[in-house]
């Protein structure tokens, strides 16, 4: 693909995105709540779209086509699995949003804390969300990076790339915190959402249209639209990968800190239903895209070259090859940026301020600043290095936070879970997930790591929580007794 | 409708989700087999949040 032509839509992106960021400077961004959760202000559609553009990385249109391209129709499965657990926001949206807005919760971690009456949950919390997430926002730098080497065939260097991701997803964050990246998402959001659609389509009509496309692929390729098909998808397999991602509404803080921000419960209803529906097309379109490179070159070496190969295919046109490009990398900076301003909040709010006592609102705010672009230059770093170690981290990642879960449901519906509950539960689901991932054992009846991970933190959550004395009952009844209803918009 | 009905409704559509397409599909070679199913499991889901909060902020 023409290097010229794609420094021109990238230079076009970063000035269109800039602008948007510049626009979304207004309001308080001088407290911790203004910076980190726009003032708990911000309306249905932009969070919708933020939400969507945050959960939704590189991976769609790259690694979920791959694994379409590779397993078949289980990639679709995979996907709906994930889907179906963001219903869980049905169920804990309103008390995050509640308890958040009545004792000025800023993040997850500080509100878990807060119930089980203990510094140490929330800085716990706060650091295994680091050790898995600054790895995961590495490998999206390095995807970048690849990207766009791959498309321009070495003319634009791999460091450049993630360069480019690093310096985007940082001025995203620091420009107006949470609100020039909820702007910049939305923007991104519906690049992502009308390039991928629309490519789609194309790339379908240029293979004789729907009919004729899964007609060649049930002829050709039949196990692909069957599960467990070519094998790939085997139930264990599937289960594996899929159980950690029916959580990831929770155990994600990037998207459940999101579910402070809404200014109104119906904000957060439309926040939820706008993301349904988002999902449902960008996961539609993401397996389709799969499924093409696969009907039109079904024996490429590696499924890693289903997206570059059919973008650059003389199916799709060369400008919109370009511009679906650019949806791909604001999939991924629309991610980083999210990830890298949550977990600066998560460590001033729930390890600098836990570490030094009576730290003011400002000078939290102040660290997290300063904590911002460190964190950005870990991850570039470990992009650059491309280590080994990074990889399984974040291959791990998924997995690592889904031992946080328990906690969580214990947070309101269990009266008996105790703070040492949650430290155990999470530092030894912990080592579980990071045994199981770098030794390369096979795990018993040949589950993932994130199932073993999730069996082990919720058993010793609750059996430590039964030795050990719980939170005074004060506490715990604010946190059980919230309902829809007590809501006041 | 109670909220323990709505659980097991939840429940029962994740269970289908898994064990449908490996069993009762898992011959059907064609775009109405997992394809469909699982896109109308997403559309019912879809429908399912949306009941469920319906009454939020009211």
């Amino acid at each position: 693909m023409n290097t010229q032509w794609v420094w021109l839509g990238v230079i076009i992106y970063i000035i269109l995105s800039l602008l948007v960021a510049l626009i979304s400077r207004r309001g308080s961004l001088t407290d911790m709540e203004g910076y980190f959760l726009g003032g708990r202000k911000m309306n249905g559609f932009m969070s919708a779209m933020s939400y969507s553009a945050t959960t939704y990385s590189a991976f769609m249109m790259v690694g979920l086509a791959g694994l379409t391209y590779q397993g078949g129709v289980g990639a679709l499965g995979f996907e709906i699995v994930y889907f179906i657990g963001v219903s869980l926001v049905a169920l804990f949206g309103p008390k995050f949003w509640l308890i958040g807005k009545k004792n000025g919760y800023v993040t997850p971690s500080e509100m878990i804390g807060d119930r089980y009456e203990s510094k140490g949950v929330a800085m716990i919390i706060a650091l295994s969300n680091c050790l898995f997430l600054i790895p995961y926002s590495a490998v999206q730098l390095a995807g970048v990076g690849y990207l766009l080497q791959g498309m321009t065939n070495n003319a634009i260097p791999f460091t450049v790339g993630v360069v480019l991701a690093t310096a985007l997803a940082l001025l995203f964050s620091v420009i107006a915190g949470i609100r020039s990246v909820v702007w910049t998402d939305a923007l991104q959001a519906i690049v992502m959402i009308i390039t991928s659609t629309i490519v789609v389509l194309i790339v379908i009509h240029g293979l004789g249209g729907f009919g004729h496309f899964f007609t060649t692929l049930k002829e050709k390729h039949p196990e692909s639209l069957a599960v467990p098909g070519n094998g790939y998808f085997s139930f264990t397999t599937f289960l594996s990968l899929t159980l950690p991602w029916f959580f990831f509404s929770m155990s994600n803080p990037q998207v459940s800190q999101r579910l402070y921000m809404p200014g109104s419960l119906r904000g957060l209803r439309n926040m939820l239903m706008g993301f349904l529906v988002f999902g449902f097309i960008y996961t539609l379109v993401s397996v389709l895209w799969g499924f093409s490179a696969f009907a039109y070159f079904p024996h490429l070496a590696t499924a890693d070259l289903a997206t570059p190969k059919l973008l650059s295919s003389s199916l799709v046109p060369t400008a919109l090859g370009i511009i679906v490009m650019i949806g791909i990398l604001a999939a991924a900076v629309s991610t980083i940026d999210a990830i890298l301003l949550t977990l600066s909040s998560l460590f001033s709010r729930d390890v600098y301020n836990n570490v030094k006592s009576d730290v003011s609102d400002r000078k939290q705010l102040q660290v997290g600043k300063v904590v911002l672009p460190i964190i950005a230059i870990l991850a570039f770093i470990f992009a650059e290095l491309q280590l080994n170690l990074i990889s399984v981290l974040s291959v791990a990642s998924s997995a690592g936070l889904i031992v946080v879960v328990p906690a969580i449901f214990g947070t309101f519906f269990w009266k008996r879970g105790t703070a040492a509950g949650v430290i155990t539960s999470v530092v030894i689901g912990a080592i579980v997930v990071l045994t199981v991932e770098f030794s390369g054992m096979k795990p018993p009846l040949q589950l993932g790591s994130g199932v073993w991970g999730l069996i082990v933190s919720a058993l010793v959550f609750i059996i430590v929580s039964f030795f050990t004395r719980a939170p005074s009952s004060s506490k715990t009844q604010e946190f059980m007794r919230i309902r829809v209803t007590d809501a006041k918009d | 409708m109670t909220k323990k009905f709505l659980a097991i409704i939840f429940i029962f559509f994740v269970l289908i989700t898994y064990i449908i397409p490996y069993t009762l599909l898992s011959h059907v070679h064609a775009w109405y087999g997992s394809f469909l199913f699982w896109a109308i499991i997403a559309l019912v889901i879809i429908g399912f949040n949306y009941f469920v909060t319906r009454n939020w902020g009211k």
